[in-house]
């Protein structure tokens, strides 16, 4: 038994530069999933494989136990989502959606079908006879996931869907590709750079890193269990304290925190990653410090508190309850709650 | 009240931004009306009056011109003329966008270098360039000589003096300008368009012909602006490899006000090639528009 798509050491470099390094992942049937990470991860280099507009070094990909690799671009049932979105210029709305289905040699009338009834789930068919010059970013991106669609893939690749749409166009557009995921049944895989969107879409998300994944986990896992510095520091804010684990105790920068058991041994060092909204102020606490500053974010407040180690501490609080500017804050939090990392 | 005052700020804050990029254009259309909207101006005018005894115009009011550009004769030559500049213009684009193609694929800077190579000629002088065709084609020319060593033919062949040298001469005196224009065009599509074509479905070649080829249509019909414009006017080429036979519009005109002086018919003959090419702007623009969407129409 094998996964829905399954890649198995996949490497590919530029010549000196490596852009995939030995990967393997396995993505299921009908999953949303999201590779994630900063540029030049190799993330979209993966997509434009999978794709088959980049062509690899070694290793294999695997759709239901077919072999893609050995398809050529134009036969893979495979379509992408560009980030530029690509729509032909010189081709109306409703061609640019019917291009794909007229490339399978369709009749007529099953064309005319399909392409008015992917419109319709976008809500463009009153723009199809617009060029896409005529139409506004979100329409023009709406356009480029109704052609992908259309030809009904058992792989959408979307290339940073996003990226170009204001902040609020966005979250509409987010909701609009889960609804469009679940009706549609396909699998679909996104590639973006902003841990916020893949946290929001995504059943799971490999976080890549220089053409490794680092970490396959779910959004909530992958939050709040961290595998690596690396996962804890990409994903939402954390503090990041390192460190050296002593017998009882967490060293940092002359001052002992508490921990809770763990597997490391003693005297290694290590990273304690705490997240703001786990600490907590009060009369007395692990550690004080003077709150340097606070960033007002509507439902919560970020502070910025100064304990004397090399970073500034963040922590989440209430609005009633931010403390004014340069009064010393006593922090504390739960050991158990705290990940320790080794820092290797 | 204040609503309307608010509005005719606005208005007025809008022209003065207007007038003030406006002044930027004033160097170019002074340059556009004095040399050549008040010249063409006059040109138009002298259409319509009696040629002088020795050029020339004489003030008596006339449409004879344009009834005697009717006569075949004249017809006939701007017929050639039209030929052989489509000839060349059409030439020019079957061996101009496989090159700029070939360009576009190379690493960017050797592209660069590839691009100087095309406009080099134009470093020589055109007369020059155009006298090297007649020492290559005459009966004691290199292609002669050479096909004759090689056995192909005993005697030498007339290339120089007819249409094929005049289109010849004009194609590589103007390769350049079909070059330069489609280069410029293919290099400015995305390459996702053609990835996406292939992700669609099409076959590279379909994704040639569907997205890249009408996409670089408007850098196509620029270039046959450019090869065909000149070319029809010429007349220093059909002068030297046409030997006086092969008579083009361009020579035409030249006569008319140089060896006939008769100013008001070369009048009338340049005028109707402004017409000509005026139509073929707006042809031109017609097509832009139909490619490239309405907003960079």
């Amino acid at each position: 038994m094998s996964a829905f798509l399954s890649i198995e050491n996949l490497s590919k470099n530029y010549g000196q530069q490596i852009a995939i390094k030995n990967l393997s992942l396995e993505i299921a049937e009908n999953e949303f999933f999201a590779l994630l990470g900063p540029s030049g991860c190799g993330k979209t280099t993966l997509l434009r494989a999978l794709a088959g507009l980049e062509s690899v070094d070694a290793g294999e990909i695997r759709l239901q136990n077919q072999d893609l690799l050995s398809l050529p671009a134009n036969k893979r049932p495979v379509n992408l989502m560009f980030q530029s979105y690509a729509l032909f210029p010189h081709l109306t709305v409703y061609e640019n959606v019917a291009y794909g289905l007229r490339r399978e040699g369709l009749p007529k009338d099953e064309i005319a079908e399909r392409t008015s009834k992917v419109l319709r789930t976008v809500s463009l068919l009153d723009q199809k006879n617009r060029s896409p010059s005529q139409l506004s970013g979100g329409q023009k991106q709406r356009v480029a996931l109704a052609r992908a669609i259309v030809k009904r893939p058992k792989i959408l690749l979307l290339d940073e869907p996003l990226s170009a749409l204001d902040k609020k166009v966005r979250s509409e557009m987010q909701l609009e590709l889960k609804r469009l995921q679940h009706e549609a049944g396909i699998t679909f895989i996104l590639v973006t750079h902003d841990q916020e969107e893949a946290m929001s879409i995504a059943d799971r998300i490999a976080l890549m890193d220089q053409g490794e994944v680092i970490q396959v986990a779910t959004p909530v896992e992958m939050y709040r269990a961290p595998k690596t510095k690396f996962v804890a520091d990409f994903i939402g804010e954390n503090n990041l304290l390192t460190g050296q684990i002593t017998t009882s105790s967490f060293m940092v920068a002359g001052k002992s925190l508490p921990i809770a058991n763990t597997q490391l041994p003693s005297g290694s060092n290590a990273v304690l990653v705490l997240r703001p909204e786990q600490i907590t102020l009060g009369v007395s606490g692990f550690v004080a410090g003077k709150l340097i500053s606070s960033n007002f974010y509507g439902g919560s407040t970020l502070l910025f508190i100064d304990c004397g180690f090399d970073q500034l501490i963040k922590v989440t609080c209430v609005l009633d309850q931010v403390p004014v500017v340069g009064t010393t804050c006593h922090l504390s939090w739960n050991p158990a709650d705290a990940t320790l990392l080794s820092d290797g | 009240m204040a609503q309307a005052l608010v509005k005719t700020e606005r208005d007025a804050n809008q022209r003065r931004a207007l007038i003030s990029r406006s002044i930027f254009l004033i160097p170019g259309l002074a340059y556009i009306t004095i040399f050549m909207l008040v010249p063409l101006g006059f040109i138009f005018f002298y259409t319509f009056l009696t040629r002088g005894t020795y050029g020339g115009v004489e003030y008596i009011f006339t449409l004879e011109n344009y009834t005697r550009a009717l006569d075949s004769l004249y017809v006939g030559i701007l017929m050639e003329s039209i030929m052989i500049a489509a000839a060349a213009t059409l030439l020019a684009f079957l061996i101009g966008f496989p090159t700029a193609y070939a360009i576009t694929k190379l690493p960017s800077n050797w592209q660069n270098v590839f691009l100087l190579l095309i406009v080099l000629p134009f470093w020589t002088n055109f007369l020059i360039r155009t006298y090297a065709w007649i020492v290559l084609l005459n009966t004691q020319g290199f292609l002669n000589k050479g096909l004759i060593n090689t056995g192909l033919i005993n005697q030498p062949l007339e290339f120089l003096y007819k249409p094929g040298a005049v289109i010849l001469g004009l194609l590589y005196a103007f390769l350049p300008l079909m070059i330069l224009p489609i280069y410029s065009a293919l290099v400015r599509i995305d390459p996702a368009m053609k990835e996406a074509a292939i992700n669609l479905g099409a076959s590279p070649s379909q994704a040639f012909r569907q997205i890249t080829l009408p996409l670089a249509l408007p850098g196509v019909l620029v270039g046959a602006i450019f090869v065909f414009v000149p070319s029809i006017g010429n007349f220093i080429v059909p002068e030297l490899l046409g030997g006086g036979k092969t008579v083009m519009v361009g020579n035409l005109i030249r006569d008319q006000f140089l060896k006939a002086r008769d100013w008001p018919f070369g009048s009338v003959l340049a005028i109707s090639m402004v017409v000509m090419l005026l139509i073929l702007f707006f042809l031109q623009a017609r097509v832009n528009k139909a490619v490239l969407g309405e907003k960079s129409g």
